[in-house]
């Protein structure tokens, strides 16, 4: 996961929608750490979930509560 | 015509909090926390949703006056009220029958101890106390301001009081043949008791699976679906067309916590009589059709659709229509 983070800010902002909505759709939302989410909800409210640690913050919720889906949606990106 | 959203405080708070802020973007007026023993505190969840947003108001709903003692609600609207005067609504319904049981709980004569728990909490929300033969309580300080009681309903004689007493109904029904006949429900009870339906916000509580691929949004609102089912009456069952086998079947399907199964016994059809399921245009149809029904508030419940952040752009296209027209 570690090369999605060199990505510029244009291709981070390709992928948010997809990986936020995995978060959202996700029952398994409580394996997210409340650290992160807490943090994931005041970047997505200020509109800077696209800046590289909103984006990191974003891939490692994802890939707690949904890690196959996560890396399915990254595979199909790319 | 006022939108709102349900939330459900099974998830995590900072979830909701993000959900709370696509609301406020949409356009949305509102939203109603249901209330599940078994999940996170409506009354919490609403207080913080309440000093994070400016914006929309909260509703808890509902409360029953099983689990709830009427002081108990009325304390905690006032308080709420301090956060967020004129943002703070309050539903009051029977509550859950099956998850009242398995807390040991009965639920006994609940038309009546809906109507007097009504009648305390806007006594003690109005005056600060409420005095009669067997109670005698106050608040010790007041509300900031007024908050409406909204009466949670779904069978005949509830949907009737609810038309009597409620400052606002939430009709607990996504089907569009019991939708129609709630209404002449509620407009019975509104005569009852001498008052007008414009006096009060009749809500259409629905819940919503939006998505392009139907087979998975009837896939996402198959478990709602079959709490629906499983809670429900006789009468409503067979209002509803549905064999009272398949009912039996996914209660012990629902106990067992067996998904898979649930999704081979329930019928589609099943599904769609307990759930919206549709895109867009179909949406934008039935809102249409429970404005003209006299509807006054449209709250998009869960699942929303398989996925859930298109499906809540997608509430936000239907709401963006009807306010431009």
């Amino acid at each position: 996961m570690r090369r999605y983070l060199e990505l510029d800010e244009g291709g981070r902002r390709k992928l948010i929608d997809g990986i936020l909505e995995i978060i959202l759709s996700s029952p398994n939302a409580d394996l997210v750490s409340d650290e992160v989410g807490w943090k994931i909800s005041e970047k997505f409210r200020s509109g800077k979930l696209y800046d590289l640690y909103g984006f990191k913050l974003l891939l490692e919720a994802a890939n707690s509560c949904d890690p196959i889906k996560l890396e399915k949606f990254l595979e199909g990106m790319r | 015509m006022r939108f709102s959203f349900e939330l459900v405080p099974k998830h995590p708070l900072w979830k909701l909090e993000i959900v709370g802020s696509m609301a406020e973007n949409i356009g949305i007026d509102g939203i109603w926390l249901s209330e599940h023993p078994d999940n996170r505190s409506s009354i919490l969840t609403a207080c913080h949703l309440l000093k994070t947003f400016t914006r929309i108001w909260i509703g808890i709903g509902v409360l029953n006056p099983y689990m709830f003692h009427p002081l108990t609600m009325a304390q905690v609207a006032a308080t709420l009220s301090e956060i967020a005067p004129g943002r703070v609504y309050i539903g009051i319904g029977a509550g859950d029958r099956i998850s009242l049981e398995r807390a040991g709980i009965k639920r006994t004569h609940p038309l009546r101890r809906v109507e007097r728990c009504v009648k305390i909490v806007r006594e003690i929300l109005r005056r600060g106390f409420y005095d009669d033969e067997e109670i005698s309580i106050k608040l010790n300080f007041r509300p900031r301001s007024a908050i409406p009681i909204y009466v949670g309903a779904q069978g005949r004689r509830m949907l009737r009081l609810a038309g009597r007493i409620g400052d606002g109904v939430l009709v607990n029904h996504t089907n569009p043949d019991l939708l129609e006949s709630a209404v002449n429900e509620v407009k019975n009870g509104v005569e009852e008791a001498n008052r007008r339906i414009n006096e009060l916000d009749l809500a259409a509580y629905l819940t919503i699976s939006m998505g392009e691929d139907e087979s998975r949004a009837l896939k996402a609102a198959a478990p709602y679906s079959a709490y629906i089912i499983s809670g429900a009456g006789e009468e409503l069952i067979e209002r509803l067309g549905i064999d009272p086998r398949v009912v039996e079947e996914v209660k012990r399907v629902l106990r067992a916590g067996d998904w898979a199964r649930l999704y081979q016994i329930l019928p589609p059809d099943y599904i769609r009589a307990t759930a919206f399921i549709g895109g867009i245009d179909e949406l934008k149809e039935f809102v249409a059709k429970l404005l003209k029904l006299g509807y006054t508030q449209i709250v998009f419940g869960g699942p929303f659709g398989p996925r859930v952040l298109k499906a809540l752009r997608m509430i936000g296209e239907v709401v963006k229509y009807f306010r431009r027209i």
